[in-house]
């Protein structure tokens, strides 16, 4: 496999090409599976066509966003409603097909409209910032304690948080979750070791300060014919940040290793982690990996387009 | 909080539309449709809400009835059927 590295400004430009600003996709990436981290991140190989659960997610998030943007700058709630219902007819009209009718424009419309009826009088309030904006699609980043990259350059920790708000007097960064599975207490219990979480939980306390108390899961469960909303939390202790960093330092430099190796010694195919394969429905790369090493390229030019995904990026 | 109502067809004024209405509004171009017309989907919707979280409450209720035990004869007895000798 021929590895093609397009120009990434979260990798050194020294001769290793290290990632060294990683953001929770690039961790879900190399925790999963080495070489998929190599395939999609390194590489850059993207599916020509986004997965409709992410479009769908994706579009969820954006009426959202600007929806308490609006709030923040004086729509009555209704407005902001209205205007994210035009939205909304442009967003779900974007969508890729769904035979199943999970994720349509219309479950689109549903969820937005009845979020906003279940929560008309929403106790979590957005935090309005000093500079009085409204604390909605924030970025983080900073350093990663005591690690840098062969050519001196400091790692970093980034995120995009969906929003600040306070609830019961504390502060929280609600992140909206939409799925097909029934909310309960067994589908929270994910997040309680979830590395994105644990990511926007460390990210929201050093930039925000330590007074935020961790993460508010707002799940969003959609159904053919109704959606149902219930929120938790994901939460931890100081034990547990410290042991997510340390783990977290340890796979970052473990993917250096795997950079460096690749360029000193010519391992240019990064390891499979085969138990990872057939995770959530299959790996997106896993007719590639499946091919004989010397097909491989052609079929990552055939079904996917090189599109570098790059955490420094404000969105 | 707010102290605005919750938007449903009473509060903003509008009828509901019916699905062929509905269609009509969702195949306008989104910013050509009037706040008259956008309230008419939020009214649709805010009535399908309302009959959902109605059917739920209802499948909740029924759910809630304790199971009988016993063979056929003690159930249908206890219901008040079954065939009478």
């Amino acid at each position: 496999m021929k590895p093609e590295l397009l120009s990434n400004s979260s990798f050194t430009t020294d001769r290793y090409r290290v990632q060294f600003a990683w953001d929770s996709v690039s961790r879900d990436y190399i925790l999963t599976c080495p070489r998929k981290y190599q395939l999609a991140i390194r590489q850059g190989w993207q599916p020509k066509h986004t997965a409709l659960p992410l479009q769908f997610g994706l579009a969820f998030h954006e009426l959202m966003e600007h929806f308490h943007k609006r709030r923040a700058t004086g729509y009555s709630k209704l407005n902001a409603l209205r205007q994210g219902v035009r939205e909304a007819l442009h967003l779900g009209n974007e969508l890729g097909p769904d035979p199943k009718g999970y994720r349509t424009r219309e479950s689109l419309l549903r969820a937005f409209i009845w979020y906003h009826l279940n929560y008309w009088n929403d106790p979590t309030q957005t935090v309005i910032l000093a500079n009085g904006k409204a604390a909605v699609e924030l970025s983080f980043r900073y350093e990663a304690p005591g690690i840098t990259a062969p050519d001196g350059t400091p790692y970093l920790f980034t995120g995009h948080l969906d929003r600040l708000a306070t609830f019961g007097g504390k502060v929280y960064a609600p992140d909206y979750k939409t799925t097909q599975q029934t909310i309960s207490a067994d589908w929270f219990s994910k997040y309680r070791m979830d590395d994105q979480m644990s990511g926007y939980d460390f990210g929201v306390r050093v930039t925000y300060g330590p007074e935020t108390a961790g993460v508010l899961v707002d799940g969003i469960q959609l159904a053919v014919t109704f959606t149902r909303f219930q929120r938790g939390f994901a939460l931890r202790t100081e034990a547990q940040r410290d042991e997510w960093m340390w783990d977290t330092i340890r796979w970052i430099k473990l993917a250096e290793e795997f950079a460096v190796a690749e360029v000193d010694l010519g391992h240019t195919q990064w390891p499979m982690n085969r138990k990872a394969c057939h995770h959530y429905g299959g790996c997106m790369f896993l007719e590639v990996c499946e091919k004989h090493p010397s097909v491989r390229q052609q079929w990552l030019e055939r079904e996917f387009e090189q599109r570098p995904w790059d955490p420094l990026k404000v969105r | 909080m707010s102290d605005e109502p919750i938007p449903n067809a009473s509060s903003l004024g509008v009828l509901v539309p019916t699905q062929t209405e509905l269609e009509e509004i969702f195949s306008t171009d989104p910013d050509e449709l009037t706040d008259a017309q956008i309230d008419r989907v939020i009214a649709a919707f805010e009535a399908k809400a309302t009959e959902w979280a109605k059917d739920e409450a209802a499948g909740k209720k029924q759910a809630a009835v304790p199971k009988l035990e016993g063979s056929a004869k003690d159930v249908l007895a206890a219901l008040g059927l079954g065939k009478k000798s």
